[in-house]
Protein backbone atom coordinates (compact mmCIF):
# COMPACT_ATOMS: atom_id res chain seq x y z
CA UNK A 1 0.00 0.00 0.00
CA UNK A 2 1.67 3.51 -1.28
CA UNK A 3 0.99 6.53 1.24
CA UNK A 4 -1.43 7.41 -1.76
CA UNK A 5 -3.33 4.64 -0.70
CA UNK A 6 -3.34 4.64 2.53
CA UNK A 7 -7.07 5.78 3.44
CA UNK A 8 -7.04 9.35 6.16
CA UNK A 9 -10.16 8.43 9.05
CA UNK A 10 -11.75 9.90 11.82
CA UNK A 11 -12.66 7.67 14.20
CA UNK A 12 -15.93 8.46 15.96
CA UNK A 13 -17.94 7.29 18.80
CA UNK A 14 -20.82 5.05 17.40
CA UNK A 15 -19.01 4.25 14.00
CA UNK A 16 -20.06 1.02 12.67
CA UNK A 17 -17.41 -1.64 11.08
CA UNK A 18 -18.04 -4.20 8.26
CA UNK A 19 -16.19 -7.15 9.44
CA UNK A 20 -15.88 -9.50 6.86
CA UNK A 21 -15.38 -13.08 7.52
CA UNK A 22 -15.25 -14.34 3.86
CA UNK A 23 -15.92 -12.88 0.55
CA UNK A 24 -19.64 -12.68 0.85
CA UNK A 25 -20.44 -12.85 4.64
CA UNK A 26 -19.61 -10.08 7.22
CA UNK A 27 -20.41 -9.15 10.66
CA UNK A 28 -21.39 -5.46 12.10
CA UNK A 29 -19.45 -4.11 14.85
CA UNK A 30 -20.13 -0.84 16.66
CA UNK A 31 -17.02 1.95 18.03
CA UNK A 32 -18.37 2.64 21.99
CA UNK A 33 -16.21 4.09 24.63
CA UNK A 34 -14.38 6.55 22.53
CA UNK A 35 -13.37 9.50 23.54
CA UNK A 36 -15.20 9.72 27.09
CA UNK A 37 -13.94 11.31 29.89
CA UNK A 38 -12.84 9.70 32.52
CA UNK A 39 -11.03 7.84 29.85
CA UNK A 40 -11.05 4.44 30.62
CA UNK A 41 -7.48 2.93 30.14
CA UNK A 42 -9.44 0.21 27.65
CA UNK A 43 -10.93 2.56 24.77
CA UNK A 44 -12.65 2.71 22.23
CA UNK A 45 -14.48 -0.27 22.68
CA UNK A 46 -15.71 -2.57 20.11
CA UNK A 47 -19.03 -4.36 20.05
CA UNK A 48 -19.87 -6.96 18.18
CA UNK A 49 -23.58 -7.48 16.74
CA UNK A 50 -24.87 -10.44 17.05
CA UNK A 51 -25.67 -12.03 13.28
CA UNK A 52 -24.32 -12.68 10.26
CA UNK A 53 -24.79 -10.80 6.88
CA UNK A 54 -24.46 -10.91 3.76
CA UNK A 55 -22.25 -8.39 2.25
CA UNK A 56 -24.12 -7.36 -1.00
CA UNK A 57 -27.63 -7.12 0.55
CA UNK A 58 -26.71 -5.74 3.70
CA UNK A 59 -29.00 -2.93 4.89
CA UNK A 60 -28.32 -1.51 7.55
CA UNK A 61 -31.41 -0.12 8.88
CA UNK A 62 -32.80 -3.45 9.24
CA UNK A 63 -29.57 -4.56 11.80
CA UNK A 64 -30.77 -4.56 15.37
CA UNK A 65 -27.42 -3.04 16.78
CA UNK A 66 -28.11 -3.51 20.56
CA UNK A 67 -28.18 -7.28 20.10
CA UNK A 68 -24.11 -8.17 20.85
CA UNK A 69 -22.13 -11.23 20.38
CA UNK A 70 -20.41 -11.60 23.20
CA UNK A 71 -19.32 -8.50 25.83
CA UNK A 72 -17.77 -5.17 23.58
CA UNK A 73 -13.92 -6.14 23.53
CA UNK A 74 -10.51 -4.27 22.95
CA UNK A 75 -8.75 -4.24 19.80
CA UNK A 76 -6.64 -2.77 16.97
CA UNK A 77 -9.57 -0.98 15.29
CA UNK A 78 -7.71 1.94 13.50
CA UNK A 79 -4.96 -0.53 12.13
CA UNK A 80 -7.82 -2.87 11.03
CA UNK A 81 -9.49 0.36 9.18
CA UNK A 82 -6.56 1.63 7.79
CA UNK A 83 -5.05 -2.07 6.24
CA UNK A 84 -8.79 -2.53 4.54
CA UNK A 85 -9.08 -5.57 6.65
CA UNK A 86 -12.63 -3.40 7.59
CA UNK A 87 -14.36 -0.52 6.72
CA UNK A 88 -16.55 2.29 8.49
CA UNK A 89 -19.98 2.05 7.03
CA UNK A 90 -22.02 4.35 9.07
CA UNK A 91 -22.29 5.86 12.26
CA UNK A 92 -25.58 5.17 14.30
CA UNK A 93 -26.14 6.39 18.35
CA UNK A 94 -24.88 3.96 20.57
CA UNK A 95 -27.12 4.26 23.59
CA UNK A 96 -26.35 4.41 27.01
CA UNK A 97 -24.71 1.08 28.26
CA UNK A 98 -22.64 1.11 31.61
CA UNK A 99 -18.72 0.39 30.95
CA UNK A 100 -18.72 -3.57 30.79
CA UNK A 101 -16.45 -5.34 33.58
CA UNK A 102 -13.64 -6.75 32.74
CA UNK A 103 -11.03 -9.69 34.36
CA UNK A 104 -7.20 -10.27 34.48
CA UNK A 105 -4.71 -12.38 35.97
CA UNK A 106 -1.05 -11.89 35.72
CA UNK A 107 -0.52 -15.61 35.18
CA UNK A 108 2.96 -16.91 35.06
CA UNK A 109 4.29 -18.45 31.84
CA UNK A 110 3.81 -22.20 32.98
CA UNK A 111 -0.37 -21.10 32.61
CA UNK A 112 -1.20 -20.81 36.67
CA UNK A 113 -3.31 -17.76 37.54
CA UNK A 114 -2.57 -15.72 40.03
CA UNK A 115 -4.51 -12.86 41.75
CA UNK A 116 -7.53 -11.96 39.81
CA UNK A 117 -8.77 -8.44 39.12
CA UNK A 118 -11.83 -6.72 37.77
CA UNK A 119 -11.63 -3.68 35.68
CA UNK A 120 -15.16 -1.91 35.94
CA UNK A 121 -16.24 1.90 35.29
CA UNK A 122 -14.92 1.97 39.05
CA UNK A 123 -11.45 1.02 38.13
CA UNK A 124 -9.46 -1.75 39.05
CA UNK A 125 -9.34 -4.07 42.06
CA UNK A 126 -8.62 -7.34 43.16
CA UNK A 127 -10.57 -9.96 43.64
CA UNK A 128 -8.49 -12.88 45.02
CA UNK A 129 -7.06 -16.01 43.51
CA UNK A 130 -9.84 -17.89 42.41
CA UNK A 131 -12.55 -15.50 40.22
CA UNK A 132 -15.51 -15.70 41.08
CA UNK A 133 -18.42 -17.20 38.93
CA UNK A 134 -19.88 -13.92 38.91
CA UNK A 135 -17.28 -12.81 36.66
CA UNK A 136 -16.72 -15.55 34.69
CA UNK A 137 -18.88 -14.52 32.23
CA UNK A 138 -16.71 -11.18 31.80
CA UNK A 139 -14.12 -10.51 28.80
CA UNK A 140 -10.52 -10.92 29.64
CA UNK A 141 -8.22 -7.54 29.75
CA UNK A 142 -6.72 -7.20 26.57
CA UNK A 143 -5.84 -5.75 23.41
CA UNK A 144 -6.54 -8.47 20.81
CA UNK A 145 -5.74 -8.51 17.33
CA UNK A 146 -8.15 -8.03 14.86
CA UNK A 147 -7.77 -11.33 13.17
CA UNK A 148 -8.58 -12.80 16.49
CA UNK A 149 -12.15 -11.05 16.46
CA UNK A 150 -12.86 -12.73 13.32
CA UNK A 151 -11.94 -16.16 14.69
CA UNK A 152 -14.17 -15.68 17.83
CA UNK A 153 -16.80 -14.55 15.78
CA UNK A 154 -16.56 -17.65 13.32
CA UNK A 155 -15.61 -20.08 15.86
CA UNK A 156 -17.44 -18.37 19.07
CA UNK A 157 -14.48 -20.11 21.29
CA UNK A 158 -12.74 -17.28 22.90
CA UNK A 159 -9.35 -16.55 22.08
CA UNK A 160 -6.22 -18.86 24.04
CA UNK A 161 -5.47 -18.48 26.52
CA UNK A 162 -8.05 -16.76 28.31
CA UNK A 163 -11.15 -18.88 28.08
CA UNK A 164 -9.20 -21.80 30.03
CA UNK A 165 -7.80 -19.58 32.31
CA UNK A 166 -11.11 -17.72 32.88
CA UNK A 167 -13.40 -21.28 33.13
CA UNK A 168 -9.89 -23.33 35.25
CA UNK A 169 -7.62 -20.73 36.27
CA UNK A 170 -5.12 -22.20 34.18
CA UNK A 171 -4.53 -23.14 30.96
CA UNK A 172 -1.63 -25.44 29.13
CA UNK A 173 0.63 -23.55 27.62
CA UNK A 174 0.88 -23.95 23.78
CA UNK A 175 5.59 -24.64 23.74
CA UNK A 176 7.66 -23.80 26.26
CA UNK A 177 9.26 -20.38 26.27
CA UNK A 178 12.51 -20.62 24.17
CA UNK A 179 14.93 -18.67 23.54
CA UNK A 180 14.16 -15.50 20.93
CA UNK A 181 16.88 -15.31 18.68
CA UNK A 182 18.50 -11.92 17.55
CA UNK A 183 16.32 -12.50 14.34
CA UNK A 184 13.20 -12.57 15.92
CA UNK A 185 14.46 -9.15 17.60
CA UNK A 186 15.32 -7.33 14.80
CA UNK A 187 12.30 -8.48 13.25
CA UNK A 188 9.35 -7.48 15.98
CA UNK A 189 11.36 -3.87 16.06
CA UNK A 190 11.49 -3.43 12.99
CA UNK A 191 7.96 -3.53 12.65
CA UNK A 192 7.56 -1.21 14.98
CA UNK A 193 7.34 -3.10 18.52
CA UNK A 194 3.89 -4.55 17.68
CA UNK B 1 -9.87 1.30 45.82
CA UNK B 2 -6.18 2.79 45.19
CA UNK B 3 -3.17 3.86 47.58
CA UNK B 4 -0.63 6.92 46.65
CA UNK B 5 2.44 5.57 47.42
CA UNK B 6 4.43 8.10 45.56
CA UNK B 7 6.23 9.54 48.58
CA UNK B 8 8.31 6.25 48.33
CA UNK B 9 9.47 6.27 45.01
CA UNK B 10 10.10 9.94 44.82
CA UNK B 11 12.56 9.39 48.27
CA UNK B 12 13.65 6.81 46.41
CA UNK B 13 14.92 7.87 42.95
CA UNK B 14 15.91 11.65 44.57
CA UNK B 15 18.07 10.00 46.87
CA UNK B 16 19.79 7.73 44.16
CA UNK B 17 20.23 9.97 41.44
CA UNK B 18 19.16 13.71 42.97
CA UNK B 19 17.13 13.75 39.99
CA UNK B 20 13.76 14.99 41.45
CA UNK B 21 15.35 17.62 43.77
CA UNK B 22 13.00 18.21 46.59
CA UNK B 23 9.58 17.74 45.16
CA UNK B 24 10.05 14.19 47.51
CA UNK B 25 9.87 16.15 50.29
CA UNK B 26 6.93 18.26 49.35
CA UNK B 27 5.47 15.14 48.84
CA UNK B 28 6.16 14.07 52.43
CA UNK B 29 5.05 17.42 53.34
CA UNK B 30 2.09 16.42 51.33
CA UNK B 31 1.63 13.21 53.73
CA UNK B 32 2.72 15.20 57.25
CA UNK B 33 5.76 13.04 57.41
CA UNK B 34 7.79 16.25 57.19
CA UNK B 35 7.16 19.63 58.52
CA UNK B 36 6.57 22.27 55.78
CA UNK B 37 9.06 24.49 56.66
CA UNK B 38 11.73 22.03 56.10
CA UNK B 39 10.78 21.49 52.68
CA UNK B 40 11.61 24.83 51.99
CA UNK B 41 15.30 24.19 52.58
CA UNK B 42 15.16 21.14 51.46
CA UNK B 43 14.36 22.43 47.98
CA UNK B 44 16.38 25.35 48.11
CA UNK B 45 19.39 23.65 49.20
CA UNK B 46 20.48 19.96 49.54
CA UNK B 47 17.74 17.15 49.67
CA UNK B 48 17.56 16.68 53.16
CA UNK B 49 17.84 19.45 55.78
CA UNK B 50 20.49 18.24 57.98
CA UNK B 51 22.90 16.90 55.17
CA UNK B 52 21.69 12.92 56.05
CA UNK B 53 19.23 11.81 54.39
CA UNK B 54 19.02 8.28 56.72
CA UNK B 55 15.97 9.52 58.72
CA UNK B 56 14.13 10.81 55.91
CA UNK B 57 14.59 7.55 53.54
CA UNK B 58 13.94 5.28 56.36
CA UNK B 59 10.58 7.07 57.63
CA UNK B 60 9.51 7.15 53.92
CA UNK B 61 9.97 3.46 53.91
CA UNK B 62 7.87 2.88 56.51
CA UNK B 63 5.26 4.93 54.38
CA UNK B 64 5.22 2.89 51.76
CA UNK B 65 5.18 -0.39 53.66
CA UNK B 66 2.46 0.90 55.40
CA UNK B 67 0.85 1.16 52.53
CA UNK B 68 1.59 -1.89 50.73
CA UNK B 69 0.93 -4.17 53.98
CA UNK B 70 -2.65 -2.33 53.51
CA UNK B 71 -4.14 -3.00 50.09
CA UNK B 72 -3.08 -4.88 46.85
CA UNK B 73 -4.85 -2.54 45.29
CA UNK B 74 -3.70 -0.44 42.02
CA UNK B 75 -0.57 1.72 42.59
CA UNK B 76 -1.55 5.61 41.64
CA UNK B 77 1.99 7.74 41.26
CA UNK B 78 1.45 8.74 37.65
CA UNK B 79 0.12 7.82 34.02
CA UNK B 80 2.27 5.22 32.46
CA UNK B 81 0.99 1.75 31.98
CA UNK B 82 3.27 -1.39 32.27
CA UNK B 83 1.84 -4.22 29.41
CA UNK B 84 3.09 -7.37 28.59
CA UNK B 85 2.99 -8.74 24.52
CA UNK B 86 2.24 -12.33 25.10
CA UNK B 87 2.07 -14.78 22.15
CA UNK B 88 0.23 -17.75 23.02
CA UNK B 89 0.10 -17.41 26.18
CA UNK B 90 3.86 -16.67 26.73
CA UNK B 91 5.35 -13.30 27.87
CA UNK B 92 7.14 -11.92 24.85
CA UNK B 93 7.51 -8.50 25.39
CA UNK B 94 7.27 -6.24 28.58
CA UNK B 95 6.94 -2.52 27.98
CA UNK B 96 5.39 1.24 29.35
CA UNK B 97 3.16 3.74 27.52
CA UNK B 98 1.80 6.48 28.43
CA UNK B 99 -1.39 6.61 26.03
CA UNK B 100 -2.48 2.88 26.06
CA UNK B 101 -5.41 2.79 24.52
CA UNK B 102 -4.21 5.26 21.37
CA UNK B 103 -1.16 3.18 21.18
CA UNK B 104 -3.18 -0.15 20.65
CA UNK B 105 -5.50 1.15 18.27
CA UNK B 106 -2.81 0.12 15.60
CA UNK B 107 -2.97 -3.31 16.80
CA UNK B 108 -2.37 -5.29 13.81
CA UNK B 109 -0.95 -8.37 14.03
CA UNK B 110 -0.97 -11.90 12.03
CA UNK B 111 0.99 -13.57 15.02
CA UNK B 112 -0.69 -14.43 18.33
CA UNK B 113 0.62 -12.07 19.70
CA UNK B 114 -2.41 -9.85 22.05
CA UNK B 115 -1.19 -7.14 24.49
CA UNK B 116 -2.22 -6.92 27.89
CA UNK B 117 -2.06 -4.03 30.72
CA UNK B 118 -0.29 -5.77 33.88
CA UNK B 119 -2.92 -5.40 36.79
CA UNK B 120 -2.46 -2.34 39.13
CA UNK B 121 0.33 -1.06 37.04
CA UNK B 122 -2.03 1.11 34.92
CA UNK B 123 -1.31 4.39 36.93
CA UNK B 124 2.39 4.83 37.12
CA UNK B 125 5.35 7.15 36.89
CA UNK B 126 7.87 7.07 34.46
CA UNK B 127 10.31 6.02 37.03
CA UNK B 128 7.86 3.17 38.67
CA UNK B 129 6.92 2.06 35.14
CA UNK B 130 10.48 1.80 33.73
CA UNK B 131 11.56 0.15 37.79
CA UNK B 132 8.97 -2.54 36.92
CA UNK B 133 9.78 -2.62 33.29
CA UNK B 134 13.36 -3.35 34.28
CA UNK B 135 12.33 -6.22 37.26
CA UNK B 136 10.02 -7.95 34.64
CA UNK B 137 12.43 -8.10 31.94
CA UNK B 138 14.82 -10.38 34.29
CA UNK B 139 12.11 -11.98 35.72
CA UNK B 140 11.49 -13.29 32.29
CA UNK B 141 15.09 -13.05 31.43
CA UNK B 142 16.18 -10.49 28.21
CA UNK B 143 17.02 -13.18 26.07
CA UNK B 144 13.28 -15.20 26.23
CA UNK B 145 11.96 -11.36 24.87
CA UNK B 146 11.77 -9.34 22.06
CA UNK B 147 13.13 -6.43 24.06
CA UNK B 148 16.47 -5.54 22.87
CA UNK B 149 17.43 -4.18 25.76
CA UNK B 150 17.53 -2.90 29.44
CA UNK B 151 14.99 -0.50 30.95
CA UNK B 152 17.80 0.42 32.95
CA UNK B 153 21.05 -0.50 32.92
CA UNK B 154 22.96 -2.35 35.80
CA UNK B 155 25.60 0.87 35.20
CA UNK B 156 23.41 3.62 35.74
CA UNK B 157 23.64 5.14 39.05
CA UNK B 158 19.57 4.37 39.64
CA UNK B 159 19.79 0.67 39.05
CA UNK B 160 19.69 -0.42 42.15
CA UNK B 161 17.08 1.97 44.17
CA UNK B 162 14.99 1.63 41.04
CA UNK B 163 15.42 -2.75 40.83
CA UNK B 164 14.24 -2.44 44.37
CA UNK B 165 11.37 -0.24 44.20
CA UNK B 166 9.98 -1.63 41.20
CA UNK B 167 10.31 -5.30 43.21
CA UNK B 168 8.65 -3.47 45.99
CA UNK B 169 5.65 -2.50 43.59
CA UNK B 170 5.44 -6.07 42.36
CA UNK B 171 5.47 -7.55 45.81
CA UNK B 172 3.14 -5.80 47.26
CA UNK B 173 0.48 -6.26 44.05
CA UNK B 174 1.46 -10.30 44.58
CA UNK B 175 2.80 -10.48 40.93
CA UNK B 176 5.46 -11.87 41.88
CA UNK B 177 4.49 -14.56 43.92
Amino acid sequence: MTINEIKRFVLKNGDILLIPLTEEKAAIGQIIYWNIEPKPLLNPLLKIVNGIYDIKTLDLSTVDISNELFPPIATGVRAAIRSGMWKIIGNLPTGSVPYPTFVSTFYRDDGTARDWWITDGDGSRSVGLKLPNEYKNCEFKVVLNPPDVVERIITGKVTFPYGDLIKYNRFTPIANSTLTSKEDKDTFTKNGSI
Amino acid sequence: MTTDISAGWIVGGAVAGGVLGGTGFAALSHFGIIPADSVTTATGSSLCTDGDCTNEVQIAKQVVEEGFEKTSQSIQTGTNTVYRLVENGITKYVGITNNFGRRFLEHLSTHNWRVEPIDGLEQLSRFDARAVEQVLIEHFGLPNLYNQINSISNSNSIYSTAVQRGRDILNALHLLK
